[in-house]
């Protein structure tokens, strides 16, 4: 195999962002499974709801469609993100009503949550693909921030969106970690994910709790799915599938129902997703992560930090 | 006699935590073998090591002179040890005839390509499974349900559909887990007739119980073991009356009663 | 353990009064089989089938079906077919051993392409394994279908069923890179001219081609009843019953003695390898197989045609079959456009049927036609609201709880 080590600086640079992202989608992920122990399928349609949002919202609707600066660029980009968290939360909030909750108050098998999650999510997905709504092309996203360098790292450039991607992904990380370990609601679904009879032995509202993970996933879920379509300039109706699949893996990797894990494990499989390209090409660049999920599954099954919410 | 199982050394240790350590045990053929203490001592534990649920941390389990540690569950169901659960796993939406079938059909040999193409063996030993199975429910006094759904057997007779199923797989060493939990008394007497009338078939009993009055009833021989420890071991009479038991049950706590229903209420 | 009852107009009333008085009986009445007379002619009902499917094309060419006429009837017809045994070696994995696969289409696709390298096809520069007749293509899709369901099934299976679901759908991805990126399928350009197969039989020939589609309609006869026979044999064996057991309760069934792993992987490894004898008839019967034929959605469509045709059942692999192809192609038809309500014919039958899933799965959990079994045992538990979620808690702590201590042995963590 021949590895072009040129490439080692700015891939790890691209790989470091993408993980910021991949990170933020793994927490859905990850706390869904521990309050319901299951896989949200359906986490990558909420991923998309949030960007596509932010494009109806701000390019359809306000047209925010050329390059903006200074105190208004700031304003505008904490709107988008905050949108986008927010359509997405809703989404997921949706989803949990209408696709999971009438399931657990039937206590239906696990297939049933599987299929039913698998079926929101492609019945979101294309939805969006029919011709009243994205269709199946790409659209551009609204241009309100053009990339530009921001500075040099590694002998490749990081650009202005690379750094507001790091910045947010870092605040939303913090603030997720004290949510969970330092307040009522994060003592309860901490509570609830280590064992649900004995939480709702000690009050706590198993409903709520749920519902407020879903929120809680889904918002971080339409950050990165803002930032997303920011990074890449487009909406697409499918473009969660992929980033889907990784930052499950990412859960996996760092142990899937554990909080940091999934911090840890996104970063980690943004680099090694990127860094290997040298090795492989890129044209095989969706494949590692794939490959890295079989490895995990096989070698360490509860990941690098073990199965535990919380720090 | 070499015992027909034996536990050495056996160690279990989650985390920090040593859910049992060095116990030693034997069972020989053919007695009723009671196992007790206080919850938490971790008998459904040393269970579990048996069964092949978990390995233990150490020491060895051997079966017959065979060593089992580290078998499959399956594999261990061949050698001939079969288990009923603390609570109930039946399969709920097969009906009781399924039920004992399945455990009937781990001594069946019919192939992938056999069951395809519907050999000669495949309808003798369908045939000689479902013959099997209603002599073991009529066994088990359950033969009226046949063809009733699990789920909607009444709990007694689902604790004795449980050990209907287990005796399909022809063991050898039968290990029932609390068989008399949530029994009324009438369903106790009968429960202590129809694991004598197993023991006096032929299979061995390994049987972890809370009721004293099963227990003592019943076993030959009973262990007896707290903080995963065996603090004593021997005929009923004599472990009754050892100052370690007592102390067991009775000095730590509340008293007996009042503790064992306070963690049971937890546990379910 | 008093446990409600399974009826759908009971579930109604109880739980969706307003609802229930909206529906009419033919809606609600129970599912099951139509006639039980199929039953009591053994073996013979299968030739019975073989009849009446073979009555088909002679329907359709005297126009009893209204849309599907012609050369575009008779494709329609061959696809129905193809889905209906793709569905039946679906339900297998998820009706029967109760897994759920989303890349079920990869072992499709990589029967198509076994076909194609070990056959006449594509451009004199084609790469080929072989050059071996279309029928001795056959086992080996099969064999190679099976081998990548081993492989992919036992590393996975061990673990809980979930992330059999993520990692098959990361499997078809994979598949579809490799053979988008590899030289020797000509990546996106794709395999043209796969041969067909043809029949020389008693001195008469048939010549397998898109002229003579019925040809297609007679092979898919006896490998869907096949399958069928397969299926039901499987069903109503030890490996049926393990299977069941598996999907009640997957620790009880292991203390029984089931080999638990092995079980699935082999329900894994059955339905693959359906799915490539599947791909082995597209492949010659569409001469043309590239990346772009085997796209996700077509996992999740056949899924859904297993799920809404009904989990375990026969007849609704069928239906669902059905539903999937033949019904969208004929309402496409019938709107005259190139869309229906604003749904594009392709991928909106993808948003309908993701949609109908959540629906199924919430009302009607054993699909339109579900076994007995199953309208009870996919809606477990009573009527809710007993507070505490215990199934869930006991589905999902399976695997978990006999491998920790006794809860009350040690401080909770």
């Amino acid at each position: 195999m021949h590895c072009n080590t040129g490439l080692i600086g700015p891939t790890f640079v691209t790989g470091l962002i993408l993980g910021f992202l991949y990170a933020l989608i793994a927490l859905g992920y990850t706390m869904v499974y521990g309050v319901l122990k299951l896989i949200n399928f359906a986490h990558d349609a909420v991923f998309t709801i949030g960007a596509v949002a932010v494009f109806y919202a701000f390019g359809t609707w306000l047209g925010l469609n050329s390059p903006a600066a200074g105190a208004v660029l700031i304003m505008i980009i904490v709107g988008a993100l905050l949108a986008g968290g927010v359509a997405s939360a809703a989404g997921a909030a949706g989803l949990q009503r209408l696709a999971y909750k009438p399931l657990r108050k039937r206590h239906a098998a696990r297939l049933s949550y599987l299929i039913s999650a698998i079926g929101a999510s492609f019945f979101v997905t294309y939805l969006l693909e029919q011709n009243f709504l994205l269709g199946p092309g790409q659209p551009a996203f609204p241009n309100f921030m053009t990339s530009t360098k921001a500075f040099g790292l590694f002998g490749s450039n990081v650009t202005n969106i690379g750094v507001l991607i790091a910045v947010t992904a870092v605040v939303c990380l913090v603030a997720l970690d004290r949510i969970i370990n330092q307040t009522n609601t994060g003592r309860s679904i901490r509570a609830l994910s280590e064992d649900v009879v004995a939480a709702q032995l000690m009050g706590v509202n198993v409903d709520r709790v749920i519902m407020l993970t879903f929120i809680i996933g889904g918002f971080f879920g339409g950050v990165a799915g803002t930032l997303y379509a920011l990074q890449f300039g487009f909406v697409v109706f499918n473009m969660g599938f992929l980033p889907g699949i990784k930052a499950f893996t990412a859960a996996v990797l760092g142990g899937i129902g554990n909080i940091r894990g999934a911090m840890l494990g996104g970063i980690l499989l943004g680099l090694i997703e990127n860094m290997s390209v040298t090795c492989v090409g890129n044209e095989w660049r969706d494949a590692v992560a794939f490959v890295i999920l079989v490895i995990v599954l096989i070698f360490k099954p509860t990941g690098l930090l073990g199965e535990r919410i919380g720090g | 006699m070499t015992p027909l199982m034996e536990v050495k050394d056996v160690s279990m240790i989650f985390g920090g935590l040593r859910a049992l350590s060095d116990i030693d045990v034997h069972i020989d053929e053919g007695e009723i073998f009671g196992l007790i203490g206080p919850n938490g001592a971790g008998k459904t534990t040393l269970f579990n090591c048996i069964t092949g649920v978990t390995a233990p941390s150490e020491g060895s389990v051997t079966f017959a002179d065979v060593p089992i540690t580290g078998k499959r569950p399956d594999q261990i169901v061949e050698m001939g040890i079969c288990r009923t659960f603390q609570q109930i796993r039946l399969f709920p939406n097969m009906t009781a005839l399924e039920n004992v079938l399945v455990g009937v059909d781990a001594r069946h040999k019919t192939s992938i390509p056999g069951a395809l193409f519907r050999g000669p063996r495949f309808h003798r030993e369908e045939e000689e499974g479902e013959r099997r199975s209603v002599e073991l429910l009529d066994y088990c006094d359950i033969k009226k349900f046949a063809n009733e759904v699990a789920r909607n057997l009444s709990y007694g007779d689902q604790r004795r559909l449980e050990i209907a199923r287990a005796l399909g797989t022809k063991p050898r060493l039968l290990l029932l887990d609390e068989p008399a939990a949530g029994m009324n008394p009438a369903e106790k007497n009968s429960l202590r007739d129809l694991v004598r009338k197993i023991r006096d078939d032929g299979v061995t009993v390994l049987l972890i119980e809370h009721d004293m009055k099963v227990v003592m009833g019943l076993s030959d021989r009973v262990a007896v073991l707290d903080h995963g420890e065996v603090i004593a071991e021997g005929r009923p009479q004599e472990v009754q009356r050892d100052p370690k038991v007592v102390e067991a049950y009775l000095g730590t706590g509340a008293g007996e009663p009042g503790r064992d229903g306070a963690s049971k209420d937890a546990d379910g | 353990m008093a446990r409600r009852s399974t009826d759908l107009r009971t579930y109604l009333n109880a739980n969706y009064p307003r609802f229930s008085g909206k529906m009419p009986d033919e809606v609600v009445k129970p599912a099951g089989v139509v006639w039980t007379g199929w039953q009591r002619i053994g073996y013979g009902r299968y030739l019975v089938a073989a009849a009446l499917m073979a009555l088909i094309p002679y329907a359709m060419d005297n126009g009893y079906f209204p849309v599907l006429t012609g050369n575009y009837g008779k494709d329609v017809l061959v696809r129905t077919g193809i889905w209906i045994l793709l569905a039946l070696g679906l339900n297998v994995v998820v009706g029967l051993a109760g897994l759920l696969d989303l890349g079920y289409v990869a072992f499709f696709m990589l029967g198509a392409y076994t076909t194609a390298f070990l056959t006449h096809s594509g451009a004199p520069d084609q790469f080929h394994f072989a050059m071996w007749p279309v029928w001795a293509a056959l086992p080996f899709a099969m064999l190679v279908a099976m081998a990548a369901g081993v492989a992919i099934g036992l590393p996975t299976l061990r673990l809980r069923g979930d992330y059999l679901a993520i990692v098959t759908l990361g499997f078809h991805e994979v598949v579809l890179l490799t053979m988008n990126n590899i030289s020797i399928t000509n990546g996106p350009r794709g395999i043209f001219g796969i041969e067909s197969p043809s029949v020389h039989l008693l001195g008469l020939n048939f010549e397998f081609g898109l002229t003579s589609e019925y040809y297609w309609w007679y092979l898919l006869i006896p490998a869907v009843l096949l399958a069928v026979i397969m299926l039901r044999h499987l069903e109503g064996s030890r490996v049926g019953r393990y299977w069941t057991a598996i999907r009640e309760d997957e620790v009880a069934a292991g203390a029984m003695g089931v080999p638990v792993t092995r079980m699935k992987v082999l329900a894994f490894v059955i339905g693959a390898s359906t799915s490539g004898v599947a791909g082995w008839i597209y492949a010659s019967y569409t001469g043309f197989i590239s990346p772009d034929s085997f796209p996700l959605l077509q996992s999740i469509l056949v899924l859904s045609a297993v799920v809404i045709g009904g989990m375990g059942s026969i007849a609704g692999s069928v239906v669902g079959g059905i539903l999937i192809i033949a019904l969208p192609e004929v309402i496409r038809t019938l709107a005259g456009g190139h869309t229906i309500f604003g749904f594009d014919p392709d991928t909106g039958r993808v948003a309908i049927f993701g949609l109908l899933l959540v629906i199924v799965m919430i009302f009607r959990s054993g699909g339109l036609l579900a076994p007995k079994r199953r309208r009870t045992e996919l809606h477990e538990g009573g009527e809710g609201d007993e507070g505490v979620d215990r199934q869930m808690t006991r589905d999902t702590a399976a695997e978990e709880d006999l491998t920790k201590p006794e809860p009350e042995s040690g401080p909770r963590r």
